[in-house]
């Protein structure tokens, strides 16, 4: 009985520092003074389950996007917004960069283009070949923000809903609910997008 | 006449009441005191439903309030996600720009 206990520890453990490790600190004390706006999100635990019961309720939500929502554990979001141009340094974001280059973080991709100030960075948290976790981190003269979500998140989902494919944030609160446990019947994304 | 019968006869015989002995009775009615019994059971039943109907406007304020937060926690889900999902297609599209460029 006791190995039987001593094992399910162990496994919580490993998926407690599994988690962890997707998650990233989002301690950026510095940007936070400098910033002249600043949005945090740290949706885990019941305020990811009450939006994500909401959101698989609403109308418009696409299937695959619904199985996104079902698989996140956890969105963790700063966005620093500065009046002027470039007020922060390299080594106030540095904890980011430091954490995204760590071990089980892989980079899918970063640009930079020539003539441009924005540089975004995507990266996937890899453990035993399965993805955990995908942060974003996008850099301009004027803001700085970086998207943490935790769980096995499937990119072109999160593509398409870079695309406005789903379901505005802004509409949420007009959208309507079905009548009835029915849920709607999965909608082609691609189709929705050409009606717009 | 047997005197039991005599007796019983005289015991049941109509008799005349004392002059005033109506009022007196009718005096003493009044001023006994009233049970409000009635009064009781309304006011029970008021405050029964008084209540019943603040639990429901209770229950009825606190489930508007959580659906006014799953609303506000649903719309930062997707704000979240959104952000994430156009700052990964911008990288995404200098990747495939880039790559067009180079195979020119």
């Amino acid at each position: 009985m006791k190995k039987v206990f001593v094992i399910m520890f162990v496994f919580c453990c490993f998926q407690l520092v599994a988690q962890q490790g997707a998650q990233l600190r989002m301690d950026l004390v510095n940007l936070e003074e400098k910033a002249d706006e600043v949005v945090s999100l740290n949706l885990e635990g019941e305020s990811l389950e009450g939006g994500r019961k909401l959101l698989m309720l609403r109308k418009g939500v696409t299937e695959p996007v619904r199985s996104l929502l079902g698989k996140i554990k956890g969105i963790y979001m700063r966005r620093f917004w500065f009046k002027g141009k470039k007020e922060y340094s390299e080594e106030d974001v540095s904890p980011i960069r430091e954490q995204v280059a760590g071990p089980n973080w892989v980079r899918l991709f970063e640009v930079k283009e020539s003539g441009k100030t924005q540089r975004v960075g995507v990266y996937s948290y890899v453990e035993n070949d399965d993805v955990k976790g995908v942060t974003v981190v996008s850099e301009d003269e004027q803001e700085f923000t970086v998207v943490n979500i935790v769980g096995p998140v499937d990119r072109e989902t999160l593509s398409d809903l870079g695309e406005g494919i789903g379901i505005s944030a802004m509409k949420l609160a007009t959208t309507e609910i079905p009548s009835g446990d029915a849920l709607p019947a999965p909608q082609d994304p691609k189709a929705e997008s050409s009606e717009k | 006449m047997e005197p039991v019968e005599f007796e019983l006869r005289q015991a049941l015989s109509r008799r005349t009441p004392p002059a005033g002995f109506t009022e007196r009775i009718m005096g003493e009615i009044r001023a006994e005191p009233r049970h409000h019994w009635k009064g009781w059971r309304w006011a029970a039943v008021g405050a029964l439903a008084t209540s019943l109907s603040l639990g429901v406007f209770a229950w009825r304020e606190r489930s508007d309030q959580r659906a006014l937060v799953a609303d506000q926690q649903a719309a930062d889900i997707l704000f979240a996600l959104q952000s994430a999902g156009g700052k990964l297609n911008l990288a995404r599209d200098a990747v495939l720009r880039s790559g067009r460029r180079g195979s020119r």
